[in-house]
């Protein structure tokens, strides 16, 4: 003990390294330490000498800011930023009539305000983050739909563009949330027949790809149930791409599930709480904290699988771009279009994912 | 819950399922027939009267339907076997210079896999068929090194033609056989020696290297090179450029996923490992394949299976570019006879098999490599 002790002191003694090392010093030793390094740092200044003077003459000096027509986008040999600006209307609103786009901009804004509640809201409070997504996907669908407080009602069938991706996306989540808790449940059931029917479900369309599930929704699903319950393609591909979501998160929850100690359950149910008070109150909610970041990378998957119902004919944010650049003339410029698509998806993909690292950072700062 | 209380539930939620299924079985009969749709699997047998636009299986209008969805399977298949091997093999290299220690090589994979993970797989379906779409045509193609050439219509690239009858492949088996006994022998001889490993990597060479020459002799193989004549290739073989943008897509962006299993599989070693082996004289190489790399692939094998279950499922985009692969070949199926109900669950055990076998085949290499490492 006192050889480890005398050991420490003498370290003691030595001077601290320096606290703030300058960039340039760590730049030398963080990323340019070995050899290796310093070769592969000259060979992409080469490149990025050699590409970026070609990439700075196509996207801002040869580039096309305003043209009514593609003709003047072709004989600029830069980007056609034009066509965004031509077609922008239909690439972010798709079919939504134009006099009332206004509403589904206003949509988007409420949905970025619920994004920026969440942040606010922290891990600690999941039911007030729940109340608020509940509340958004409210004020939205009344924006969206209307036919309330003076607003002219527009069916989903015109929905479109990037509200559209986010309506559906966040139907999904909602509607998936809860039916992936009941999902876990089941499965995790003393009852055999629930046991036996969560476990058919969760491993059935896990198995299969989300379009057959898709399909099943728009093609099938109207065959199977009487025509006086029949709801709009919008509402039956929601549905589907809930339960294929559901059916992962279950999955995750049901993991959560596991991890929570079995003296939680027993400590709760000696305090008098009943069965359901000790699911509510004590295991759920250390299940659901615990499994934050495999969660939202389910939330982010699902975001992006909102594209996938361009396939099953709804008019989302992808298919109004491709329809914006249509067959003919502006088709030259998809790299724009899609620069503009890809943006869009990495700032919200990118939010999401700093939002589950900052859910996350909760309970860790709790405990 | 009270045992009787639970029997209850349970038959209750029994019943109900069992009176749902009637309700829809009963409801789909009513409208099916409402709507002159015909009824069971029949229509397998029937011809389809539509051509496929790629199929590697000699297809006609005349066939079938179950010869139409196995033309479609087997493009599934290939679709998903090449995105799986091309994003397993990027998918390495990238966690490779990930795990290199290299700043700057970590920040340009990070850049990678930020970008191409976070944007939709669709969205980047359509972006590499816009880019073929804008290909030249071929009498401008793009040449690579005069083997290759790449158009608005297509990819041409060499292909191997092999003249093989039915006694060319016994006696290619007999000496394949033959050999590989014989080297299994040398093999077991060798057991003692401390290199053993390099000895059969060598070994396991040779073989190869001895079959492709006995194949290449006995079947009098002819690589064909496509050329250009008139207005077309010839020679050669072709890869339509719905197929070449759906391989690009499916595999740049699952090299993102599989660059980060097998990244966070090689973190998951402890330090302690490498210089353990380090410690003992292991060179770097040796350090990494022997040590780290054993170790990293028993975390990362579960997630991988599960990546490429999620490939095999993703080869159905190709109904978003019109390539044929099974589902939009029954996507074409439901358009021509009506019958989705049948269509889509056949679809459906189809993909529930190649799943379960991935799976399957995952767990099966799972179980042997644990096992070695536990022996």
């Amino acid at each position: 003990m006192t050889l480890l002790t005398s050991c420490s002191l003498a370290h003691k003694k030595r001077s601290p390294p320096q606290a703030h090392a300058g960039v340039l010093h760590r730049l030398r030793t963080d990323w340019l330490a070995t050899p290796t390094d310093q070769v592969l740092a000259i060979v992409l200044l080469l490149v990025a000498a050699y590409a970026l003077p070609g990439l700075i003459r196509w996207a801002f000096v040869d580039s096309v800011l305003f043209a009514d027509s593609a003709a003047a986008c072709r004989e600029a040999s830069g980007a056609c930023w034009a066509v965004i600006r031509q077609r922008f209307r239909v690439i972010a609103f798709g079919l939504y009539p134009f006099d009332q786009q206004w509403r589904a901009a206003l949509a988007l804004g409420v949905v970025l305000l619920a994004i920026g509640g969440t942040f606010w809201a922290g891990a600690d409070r999941l039911r007030l983050i729940a109340a608020i997504w509940v509340i958004t996907a409210a004020v939205f669908i009344t924006l969206m739909g209307g036919g309330v407080f003076g607003l002219a009602p527009i069916p989903s069938d015109r929905w479109g563009g990037l509200p559209l991706s986010l309506y559906v996306f966040l139907g999904t989540v909602l509607l998936g949330f809860p039916l992936a808790i009941a999902l876990a449940l089941g499965r995790t059931s003393q009852l055999w027949a629930i046991r036996i029917f969560c476990t058919a479900v969760i491993e059935g369309v896990r198995a299969v790809p989300l379009l057959t599930v898709l399909f099943c929704a728009a093609v099938v699903a109207p065959l199977l149930v009487p025509g006086w319950f029949n709801p709009a393609k919008t509402y039956r591909v929601i549905l589907a791409m809930a339960l294929f979501y559901a059916c992962y998160q279950a999955e995750v929850i049901r993991g959560g599930l596991q991890g929570v100690p079995r003296g939680q359950v027993e400590a709760a149910l000696s305090l008098g709480l009943n069965r359901a008070k000790t699911l509510l109150l004590i295991v759920l909610p250390q299940a659901l904290r615990t499994t934050i970041p495999a969660t939202m990378n389910l939330v982010v998957v699902a975001l992006k699988d909102t594209s996938m119902v361009v396939i099953v004919g709804l008019f989302d944010f992808l298919a109004s771009a491709n329809t914006a650049l249509g067959s003919d003339a502006w088709a030259p410029f998809y790299r724009e279009v899609y620069l503009l698509i890809v943006a869009v998806f990495l700032v919200l993909t990118s939010t999401l994912t700093v939002l589950g690292r900052w859910l996350d950072r909760g309970p860790m700062r709790r405990d | 819950m009270k045992p009787r209380l639970s029997t209850l539930v349970q038959a209750a939620l029994v019943i109900a399922l069992v009176l749902i299924a009637a309700g829809i079985v009963f409801t789909a009969h009513e409208n099916l027939r409402r709507q002159n749709i015909a009824t069971g699997f029949g229509f397998l047998f029937s011809r389809t009267g539509w051509d496929l636009g790629a199929s590697l299986l000699p297809h006609s209008t005349n066939d079938p339907y179950w010869w139409t969805f196995l033309a479609g399977l087997l493009n599934t298949i290939v679709l998903s076997v090449a995105c799986i091997a091309f994003a397993t093999l990027f998918g390495l290299l990238l966690a490779l210079a990930a795990s290199s220690g290299s700043r700057i090589l970590a920040a340009l994979t990070s850049f990678y896999v930020w970008i191409f993970r976070n944007t939709p797989i669709l969205v980047q379906v359509f972006f590499w068929y816009h880019v073929t779409r804008q290909l030249p045509p071929v009498r401008q193609a793009i040449s690579l090194l005069d083997v290759g050439f790449i158009s608005i219509r297509g990819f041409y690239v060499p292909s191997l033609t092999l003249a093989v009858g039915w006694e060319d492949v016994a006696t290619i088996v007999v000496i394949g056989i033959v050999a590989a006994l014989s080297l299994a022998w040398l093999d077991h001889r060798n057991r003692a020696r401390h290199d053993h490993g390099r000895v059969r990597w060598v070994l396991a060479l040779a073989w190869i290297g001895f079959m492709i020459v006995a194949i290449a002799v006995l079947t009098r193989a002819d690589v064909s090179l496509p050329r250009l004549q008139g207005f077309n290739f010839v020679g050669g073989t072709y890869l339509s450029p719905e197929f070449c943008a759906l391989v690009v897509a499916i595999a740049a962006y699952n090299t993102a996923f599989v660059a980060e299993i097998v990244r966070a599989g090689i973190r998951s070693i402890p330090r302690g490992q490498a210089e353990a082996a380090r410690l003992i004289g292991l060179s770097e190489g040796r350090i990494f394949w022997k040590v780290i790399m054993p170790q990293a692939l028993r975390v990362a094998v579960p997630p991988l299976t599960n990546q490429y279950i999620s490939i095999a499922k993703s080869s159905s985009l190709a109904i978003a570019i019109g390539y044929t692969d099974l589902f939009s070949v029954g996507a074409v199926a439901i358009n021509h006879t009506g019958q989705s109900i049948e269509i889509i669950a056949v679809l459906m055990v189809i993909y529930l098999a190649i799943s379960t076998g991935i799976s399957a085949a995952g767990n099966w290499y799972n179980r042997r490599i644990l096992a070695r490492v536990l022996r």
